[in-house]
This record gives structure tokens, C-alpha cells and sequence, in this order.
């Protein structure tokens, strides 16, 4: 059951160290559980936040040490907005950064990021300064199901 | 994240278990090397039915045991995938460039 208590933004913050990684996408799991997603959905928010938030690890902070923002709402009642900060070093061409292959990663990278949250999830909004940091977006609309029903 | 090496009749079987994320895929990736580099089996097969969940980081490792796998004459075939680990196989067109199952 869907009900008012779905509102409100809730943030979360972690040192962006890869052992967290595992731990931003239970956080995305259990908040998308309020809006009754299936176990498929389930699974495309997870992957999608795990790309964004592997991504301030790796390329925001490739010195280590630095915080990762999180926040977490549902919007209209059927969608849910997750929001991935950091402050980190940025990206110059954004729209280059999100085409399928492109990394600036080495050999443990495949530059399929970007291309694997725009597949998973509804929008993908991209916000980036040089040296001052990253802002990515993704919204996901979770159908309401029948009453015990399927979707 | 575990990885097992097993012989088999025409080469051998890694399997992989456990969460195939950019945390776990550095150390995989150095045993995997290793595994191969120690048994060169001439068919791999990279088994990923204990595979929970992979993100890109799990496609650059089957990208890069299919590039050892061609430096010495072998080859390799993608295994038991889960929905979610072929939803992201195929979401990025992995599946024309190594053989998966299915
Ligand atoms: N938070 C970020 N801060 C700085 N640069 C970033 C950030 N996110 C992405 N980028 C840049 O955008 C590029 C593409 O990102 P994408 O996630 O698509 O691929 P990748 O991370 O390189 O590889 P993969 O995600 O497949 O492991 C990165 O190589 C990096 O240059
Ligand atoms: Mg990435």
C-alpha cells in the first residue's frame, strides 16, 4: 500500500571508498521498497546507483579520500529520485563522458556506465563543474500494482 | 567475492560467487589471471550462476578474460547468467562481442 509516509528526502552521506559500494546500493534498495517495485525493478536501481556511485569513487576521487552525497525521494507519488553528489575533480565535456565507450578509466573500465543508468532508468540528468564536482540525477517510475496482484 | 578453478574434459570452468561489483572485481580479475596464466585451458568457461549482481565493472572483466583467453589460443563461453547479470550483459551489446550462453 502507497500512503503519504512516501514523502520526505532522506540523505546519506559515505566516504567514498569502494567497501561502500555494496553498502549505497542496499540503501537504494530498501528506499525504493516503498513504492512495491518488482524484484526486476529492484535490480535496475541498484545497477543504476551502483554505476554513479563507482563512478565518484573512481574518477571524483581518484587520490581516495572524499564524501559522496546521496539523497533519496519519491516524487508524484510513483517515482523515485535518487541524487549522486560529489566533489570531486568533474567532468569537462559531459555530453562525450555519457557516449557508450567512452572512459577515461584504464583497462578495468569499460565506459559503459552512463550508457547502463540511461538504460535502467527513466532520466539520467548529468550536472558537472571542473574541480568542483559531479551531480547525476536518476528518476524511475515504479508502475502500481493490482491488489496482490502483478503489475 | 570468490573464484574457483576446475578442470574439465575439454578445459576448464571458473566460477565466480558473490557480488561482482568495482569493489570485487580488482582482486577476481589479478586471480582469474593467474588461474589462466597458471592452467591455459584451451575452452574457458566462466560460470556466473553464484553471481548475485554485476555492474560494468563485472563487463570489463569478461572483456579481459576473453582477451587473455585469445593471447594464448583459447576460448571462452559465458555461463548461467541471472536476469539481472543479463539484463546488463545486453544492455551494453556485450553478447556480439563474447559468447554468452543463451
Ligand atoms: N563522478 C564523476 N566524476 C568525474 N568524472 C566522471 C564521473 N562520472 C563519470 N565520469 C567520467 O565519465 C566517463 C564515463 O563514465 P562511465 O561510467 O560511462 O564509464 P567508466 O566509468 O569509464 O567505465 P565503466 O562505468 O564501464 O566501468 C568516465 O570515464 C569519467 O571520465
Ligand atoms: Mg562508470
Amino acid at each position: 500500500m502507497r500512503n503519504k509516509a512516501s514523502e520526505g528526502r532522506i540523505k546519506l552521506e559515505l566516504p567514498a571508498s569502494s567497501i561502500n559500494e555494496g553498502f549505497a546500493r542496499v540503501f537504494a534498495a530498501a528506499f525504493a521498497a516503498r513504492l512495491d517495485p518488482t524484484i526486476e525493478e529492484m535490480a535496475d536501481i541498484k545497477t543504476a546507483v551502483s554505476e554513479a556511485v563507482t563512478n565518484a569513487i573512481v574518477h571524483a576521487y581518484p587520490n581516495g579520500a572524499g564524501v559522496i552525497y546521496i539523497s533519496a525521494r519519491i516524487i508524484n507519488g510513483d517515482t523515485v529520485e535518487f541524487v549522486i553528489r560529489d566533489k570531486g575533480e568533474g567532468i569537462l565535456n559531459v555530453k562525450q563522458a555519457m557516449e557508450p565507450m567512452y572512459t577515461t578509466g584504464g583497462e578495468d573500465r569499460s565506459g559503459m556506465g552512463f550508457t547502463i543508468m540511461q538504460s535502467f532508468m527513466d532520466k539520467v540528468s548529468v550536472t558537472s563543474h571542473l574541480g568542483k564536482g559531479t551531480r547525476v540525477r536518476l528518476c524511475k517510475r515504479i508502475s502500481p500494482r493490482a491488489a496482490g496482484g502483478k503489475k | 567475492m570468490r573464484v574457483e578453478y576446475q578442470t574439465c574434459a575439454n578445459g576448464g570452468r571458473l566460477s565466480l560467487a558473490g557480488e561482482l561489483d568495482h569493489h570485487a572485481a580488482g582482486a577476481a580479475m589479478r586471480r582469474i589471471q593467474s588461474l589462466l596464466g597458471e592452467h591455459q585451458p584451451g575452452h574457458l568457461e566462466l560460470d556466473m550462476q553464484r553471481v548475485g549482481f554485476m555492474d560494468s565493472s563485472g563487463i570489463a572483466l569478461m572483456l579481459n578474460a576473453q582477451k587473455i583467453q585469445k593471447q594464448i589460443g583459447g576460448t571462452l563461453r559465458v555461463t548461467k547468467l541471472s536476469p539481472q547479470v543479463k539484463k546488463v550483459v545486453y544492455s551494453v551489446g556485450l553478447q556480439k562481442m563474447i559468447d554468452i550462453e543463451e
